[in-house]
């Protein structure tokens, strides 16, 4: 066995061009995945940050019913705005905060034009713990509401837009209350808000929870929790644990669940990766089947020899086999660790979007498991061992007479 | 005396598509221990495959084989590749040295596939045989650094390293010069006539015929004459 790797190992010297050549396939294909990889991860977390600590929160609790009717805003389907349930939410594991939210559809006018508005009364008392980067999506000039703050609110640019008013301006907002009475009420303009998302952009106002609950008459209720958790990577065990806590009349949706918009994002940029991973797959292991054939084609004579020595078929196939896994072991380690030093090297470094008109700036970070960078290196392994397996068992079938006449 | 290897009735036929092709049609043969055969016959006459079969590398269509009082004629390739590994040493014409491997390295292999050699006792029997072979400062060099009258005498190293009870050359001097194989042509007539090596080898070459213990020709798959008168060189 150790003669026989040295062989392999010396054979794989023997035409080192074409040995290298092979090696490098393995070594970019390796690194492009790896790196691909690590820039969607980089991308999808920057998307699921986002998501979580500027909007949604890890999780939301409803009265059960609340989102498969949240486009109507259901008012009759609240929580009790009060510490008691608040704690109740924050004593399960893993759970780092939790914010009431009062959601309400209503109509916005500035006295001329008037539109449709979804407004988020949100607690500001614990809204920053709950989503801390709901802040950073106030456009430069204008500032996050304050917990002292009443008959204020933060605009959606395209909102604020469409009626002309700006930061210090003020709009007309209009609600109806679950029995029926029409309130109005007039709001300060405090902030613009800018997202990726564009329904944010055009809808929403975020306002102070005391206004919305004036402006619907539901004072001390919500309509949601958003909840933050330590780990994300936990989230769902954390889901269980709440709904098992909170009992039936309560429900509990990830931002997985909330979010199917970024969900099917995420999922479609999975699925391109994968198709393209599985291609380049198929190109890389086209050139080992191509070099291990050459090799056996070449080598005909010399296996015709080792046959007649007394060599085994079996050994005849191992041999070619381990060839073939030595180019595809070097290639895809050192792929790897190219790979990971490059991902390593940008996530250092960082890619910025500066999306228009916000004050932070959102760097990409591209990030990859040890796990992926191990399982690309035993695709690329075992790739070879595929890829080598015809060639090698063709050689090893080679009738000694004929190769030895070749 | 026992006869190292005795062949009755051997034919062989090639089926090329539809076409057959017989190499050979009947050949009788019998080898004693301690002979120095060759064969000669031109080219296309079944030397080869003769040879081929007596090396356990090919299967007779008909006839059998007794190799050692042995019958080998049945039995199938990888139960062979034992009785080629340790009953017989095979020289080729073209050296067909491992080229990766140093003249040690070449010179042990055969003996290093067996289970019950150790690394050093395979790589002593090697050093006896460089010396024996006249390479001993050479055993650090690769095939591609050496002549053709050098490598051919790594082939007969290697040939005789497992000490086989026949040693099979396939004109293994058909690559060399004259002066070069002349001295091959001593190398292996010194080994037999020293250490009691059975060989048998086929060539063109009417010098090596003169040195020969016994010569047999073969003519279109059959053997003529039988047994030649053995040689004047019979008596070294
Ligand atoms: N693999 C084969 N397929 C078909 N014909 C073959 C094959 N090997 C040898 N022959 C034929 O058998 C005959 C004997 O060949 P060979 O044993 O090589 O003769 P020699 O070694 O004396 O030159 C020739 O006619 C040759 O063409
Ligand atoms: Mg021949």
């Amino acid at each position: 066995m150790k003669r026989l790797l040295s062989m392999a190992l010396r054979n794989v010297g023997r035409n080192r061009r074409r040995s290298l050549l092979t090696g490098l396939t393995v070594f970019f294909g390796v690194m492009v995945i790896v790196n691909a990889r690590g820039l969607m991860w980089g991308l999808q977390s920057m998307l699921i940050e986002d998501t979580v600590e500027a909007r949604v929160g890890a999780l939301q609790v409803h009265r059960r019913g609340y989102v498969d009717s949240a486009d109507a805003a259901p008012l009759e389907l609240s929580l009790p705005a009060d510490e008691p349930f608040r704690q109740r939410l924050l004593a399960i594991p893993n759970v780092a905060g939790a914010s009431g939210r009062l959601v309400i559809n209503g109509q916005a006018s500035n006295g001329r034009a008037q539109t449709l508005f979804v407004g988020r009364g949100v607690d500001l008392a614990h809204e920053l713990e709950t989503c801390p980067r709901s802040a950073v999506t106030v456009k430069a000039g204008g500032s996050m509401l304050q917990p002292a703050d009443a008959d204020a609110a933060l605009l959606g640019s395209a909102l604020a837009g469409a009626f002309g008013v700006g930061v210090g301006g003020s709009v007309a907002l209009q609600a109806t209350s679950p029995g029926g009475r029409v309130n109005s009420l007039d709001v300060q303009v405090k902030g613009l808000t800018e997202s990726a998302f564009p329904f944010e952009n055009q809808r929403v106002a975020v306002l102070p929870l005391s206004t919305a609950q004036g402006l619907v008459g539901m004072a001390g209720r919500v309509t949601e929790y958003a909840v933050r958790v330590h780990e994300l990577s936990r989230l769902e065990e954390t889901a269980d644990a709440l709904r098992a806590a909170l009992g039936p009349d309560v429900e509990v949706h990830t931002w997985r669940d909330l979010q199917a918009f970024l969900r099917d994002v995420i999922y479609r940029q999975n699925t391109l990766l994968g198709g393209v991973s599985l291609l380049l797959f198929v190109v890389v292991l086209t050139g080992i089947i191509n070099t291990m054939s050459m090799s056996v084609f070449e080598r005909t004579r010399e296996i015709g020899m080792l046959l007649a020595l007394g060599v085994r078929r079996r050994a005849i196939l191992q041999l070619f086999l381990l060839e073939g896994v030595l180019i595809g072991l070097a290639g895809g380690l050192m792929g790897a660790l190219a790979g990971r030093l490059l991902v390593g090297g940008v996530a250092a470094l960082g890619i910025s979007f500066n999306i228009s008109g916000i004050a932070a700036v959102t760097v990409l970070r591209p990030q990859v498991t040890p796990l992926f960078v191990a399982a690309a290196v035993a695709v690329a392994v075992s790739g070879s061992v595929l890829a080598s397996l015809w060639p090698a068992w063709r050689a090893s079938r080679l009738d000694p007479v004929q190769a030895l006449r070749s | 005396m026992a006869e190292l290897l005795q062949l009755r009735g051997i034919q062989k036929t090639y089926t090329l598509g539809k076409t057959e092709v017989t190499a050979l049609r009947g050949v009788d043969l019998a080898v004693s221990p301690g002979e120095f055969t060759v064969v000669t016959g031109p080219s296309g006459s079944g030397k080869t495959t003769l040879l081929n079969i007596i090396g356990c590398l090919d299967r007779a269509s008909a006839g059998t084989y007794v190799l050692d009082g042995e019958d080998v004629s049945a039995r199938d390739f990888d139960a062979l590749a034992e009785v080629r590994n340790r009953k017989i040493g095979f020289i080729f014409q073209g050296f067909n040295l491992v080229p990766v491997f140093d003249v040690l390295e070449n010179i042990e292999f055969p003996l290093a596939l067996r289970p019950d050699v150790t690394a050093a006792q395979a790589r002593e029997r090697a050093r006896q045989l460089a010396d024996a072979v006249g390479l001993s400062s050479f055993v650090r060099h690769r095939p591609d650094e050496l002549s053709g009258g050098q490598r051919q005498r790594v082939a007969i190293a290697r040939a005789l390293v497992t000490q086989p009870r026949l040693v099979l050359a396939d004109e293994p001097t058909a690559n060399l010069d004259s002066h070069t194989s002349e001295q091959i042509l001593e190398l292996m007539l010194g080994l037999n006539r020293q250490e009691g090596v059975t060989f048998l080898f086929s060539t063109h070459d009417p010098r090596v015929v003169a040195h020969a213990h016994r010569a047999l020709s073969i003519q279109d798959g059959r053997m003529v004459d039988g047994a030649l008168a053995p040689a004047s060189g019979a008596g070294h």
